[in-house]
């Protein structure tokens, strides 16, 4: 890859809690104008590479190389919006930081684009929790970044609420070319979002697979053969990630 | 005043109104004046311009220590949070200056200031309710949302926009609160103070009845002193409250 083609690359990453491992030996890289998704079960150790990739955290030791110039947003797993500012306001504070152009105009469309229009000058306890995380995701946007980092956006979310999001990043990311660094658990989620998947073995193992989905996002399906056979696969890897626990069988029949 | 003046208050209050009336029916007023002799010594005090002038002068007191006391309290607790050395230092300080009795400090202030008008009070005051703002802005600091700054820092907020916009808007309802409590003992403190030490303000006028067994003007002082109490926590206060909590879910 080059090096102009590279927003973003994480080479032998380590980190620990204490005695916990949690981090081993990690590498992977994101390229410019791509959506790229990490996929892996809880407590794989997810939502600390999010961290150390996008520097709220530091690692124990490994190499980060980032251009320092970009512009990073961030979309938090649960969403920190400021309980004392409405809707608009918290899009406010973080574009003030940046001096951006036509400010206000991107925030209506944003607005316009997440069906919030309305909301804009309501406090984030007067909106519902799906809303919530569409005010979250668009703050992102709203500071015209060149990289999102997304830690599990839509965990918490109704089918439908998760589709439009879906969508929407889909359409923003088409017509900006904002990279994309996506973390989820939703195996199907990354198969439809994602031009390239990492898969985060459990137990600090590294990544245990690269997948690349070729398929233009907009006609993707989860039934289409390929793509189903990509999910099998996952569902694979998941289930071996999960430990074995066919030996217990006798335990718990005894104890049941 | 809305949280203040339900039905069962007034129903109280009428019933408080007749047993003290029926109580001084039966009694010299030296033991329990009338209502109506209060009113008689209430009326009295405020023509004379004693009324307003001691007031003012007690107020002022008040105003000028408290605010001192909330300045200092904010300081102190900001740099507590900030370096555990000094939190490791003062905090047990601020503990016992807390919990060392009013009367032991308005002791120490006669000896070390005299009978001064203004200095015995503001003293008292500003030692008495230091701590109490201390306490709450601290506690408020311990428990804010640290997710918030560090989403705030990811955005590349500046660090003044992050104290006036975080930090601030987080520490308002302690704050609030702090001074809602601090204000109760500044109140009685200078009070306090004034009857031990002053020759001024309204501890002083309660003092002068209490030694001259003007038992009518000691009530009507002490009418005025929770009137004014009653307006501050359930007016002054309640106003404030409502502001800073506007964004909250209820």
């Amino acid at each position: 890859m080059t090096e102009a083609n590279r927003i973003l690359e994480l080479k032998n990453i380590n980190k620990s809690f204490q005695s916990l491992k949690v981090l081993q030996d990690l590498n992977l890289e994101i390229k410019k104008g791509e959506i790229c998704c990490l996929l892996g079960p809880s407590g794989s150790g997810k939502t600390t590479l999010f961290r150390i990739a996008s520097g709220l955290e530091k690692a124990d030791s490994g190499q980060i190389i980032k251009n320092n110039k970009l512009r990073f947003a961030y979309v938090f797993q649960s969403p920190r919006l400021l309980p004392w500012k409405t809707a608009a306001e918290n899009l406010i504070f973080v574009q003030e930081n940046y001096g951006l152009e036509k400010e206000a105009e991107l925030r209506n469309l944003l607005f316009e684009l997440s069906g919030l229009a309305q909301f804009k000058n309501a406090y984030p306890h007067e909106l519902s929790g799906g809303m919530q995380e569409r005010l979250e995701l668009i703050r992102a946007f709203a500071v015209k970044p060149d990289l999102v980092f997304l830690d599990e956006p839509f965990k918490s979310l109704d089918m439908k609420t998760r589709v439009n999001l879906r969508k929407l990043i889909s359409v923003i990311q088409a017509e900006t070319g904002i990279t994309i660094f996506l973390i989820t658990h939703d195996p199907e989620e990354a198969l439809l979002l994602a031009d390239r998947i990492y898969i985060l073995a459990a137990e600090a193992e590294g990544i245990k697979k690269e997948i690349k989905v070729e398929q233009p996002r907009d006609s993707r399906k989860i039934a289409d053969p390929e793509l189903y056979q990509e999910l099998e696969n996952i569902m694979e890897i998941f289930t071996n990630l999960v430990s074995d626990i066919e030996y217990v069988r006798e335990d718990i029949r005894k104890l049941f | 005043m809305k949280n203040f003046i339900t039905k069962p208050f007034w129903i109280l209050l009428i019933i408080i109104f007749l047993i003290w009336e029926r109580g001084a029916a039966g009694l010299n007023s030296l033991i329990l004046p009338s209502i109506g002799e209060t009113y008689q010594a209430l009326k009295e005090i405020a023509v004379s311009g004693i009324l307003v002038e001691s007031f003012l002068i007690t107020f002022r007191r008040t105003v000028i220590a408290y605010g001192l006391a909330v300045i200092a309290g904010m300081i102190l607790a900001l740099l507590l949070h900030r370096f555990s050395l000094l939190e490791r230092t003062f905090r047990p300080l601020i503990t016992i200056i807390q919990s060392t009795p009013p009367v032991i400090w308005v002791s120490l202030a006669v000896v070390w200031f005299g009978v001064a008008d203004d200095l015995t009070p503001i003293f008292l005051i500003f030692i008495v309710s230091m701590p109490v703002i201390f306490v709450n802005i601290y506690q408020g600091l311990e428990e804010m949302n640290t997710d918030l700054i560090e989403m705030a820092r990811a955005y590349s907020t500046p660090r003044f926009r992050i104290l006036k916009e975080i930090y601030l808007p987080s520490l308002l309802p302690a704050l609030v609160s702090a001074l809602s409590v601090a204000f109760a003992f500044a109140w009685k403190s200078s009070v306090f103070a004034e009857f031990i030490a002053s020759s001024s303000g309204i501890g002083y006028q309660l003092s002068r009845a209490n030694s001259m067994l003007a038992t009518d003007r000691l009530f009507a002082w002490t009418i005025i002193l929770i009137l004014f109490m009653l307006f501050v926590e359930y007016y002054l206060l309640e106003k404030l409250k409502e502001h800073v909590s506007r964004w909250k879910n209820d």
